[in-house]
C-alpha cells in the first residue's frame, strides 16, 4: 500500500490502517515500517466489530500457505514475536466516499485474502469518473 | 444487514499519536481507505 501512496494522494483519497495494538504498539509499528499513512488504535476492536470483519478458523492460520508465508517473512528478516491482538481476527478494507457511503468493502476470509491496491485504485478511478464510467 | 455508517462514524477513535478523532471526520473531505490490518507480531 505504502509504495502506492502518491496514486492514492493524487486520486485525492486518504488511506488510514486501523489495527489491534494498543496505542503505543501501533506508533511503534508505524515507526518501524516506515508507514505513511494515518494509524488507529482499536485493541478493543470496536471499530473490526462494527465493519463485522470475521474471524478466522484455526485450520486457516495454520494451513501449508501461512507456514510458507511465514518462512519467507522471517527469510526477509521479519521477526516473529509474541503476536499483539486477537490472531484470529481477520483483515478487510473499505472505501468510504465523502457522503459517507460504502463504495467497495472486502471483509477477508483467509487470513492472507488482502485485495490489491490496484484493485482499490481502479475503485477509486471509476468513482472520480462518476456514473456510468 | 447494511452498515450504519452514521452511527460508525461518530465513534471515537484514537490514533497512534494519541489524538482523537470521530471516524466520519476522515471522509469528510475526500473518499477514504480504510484497511484493517491484522494483529503485530
Amino acid at each position: 500500500m505504502r509504495r502506492k501512496k502518491e496514486a492514492f494522494d493524487l486520486l485525492g483519497a486518504r488511506v488510514v490502517l486501523v489495527g489491534l495494538g494498543s496505542v503505543a504498539e501501533t506508533a511503534a509499528f508505524k515507526k518501524r515500517f516506515e508507514v505513511p499513512f494515518a494509524m488507529i488504535a482499536d485493541p478493543e476492536k470496536r471499530l473490526f466489530e462494527a465493519f463485522r470483519l470475521k474471524q478466522a478458523s484455526v485450520g486457516s492460520l495454520l494451513s501449508p500457505k501461512m507456514i510458507v508465508k511465514g518462512v519467507r517473512s522471517m527469510a526477509r528478516g521479519h521477526t516473529l514475536g509474541r503476536p499483539r491482538g486477537d490472531v484470529r481476527q481477520l483483515p478487510g478494507v473499505f472505501i468510504i466516499d465523502a457522503a459517507g457511503r460504502i463504495r467497495f468493502s472486502h471483509h477477508a476470509a483467509t487470513p492472507d485474502d488482502h485485495p490489491r491496491p490496484e484493485a482499490l485504485l481502479d475503485v477509486l478511478r471509476r468513482e472520480n469518473k462518476g456514473p456510468g464510467a | 444487514m447494511a452498515l450504519n455508517l452514521k452511527e460508525i462514524g461518530n465513534q471515537e477513535v484514537q490514533l497512534w499519536d494519541r489524538s482523537r478523532s470521530r471516524l466520519r471526520r476522515f471522509w469528510k473531505q475526500g473518499p477514504l481507505v480504510l484497511v484493517f490490518l491484522r494483529h503485530f507480531g
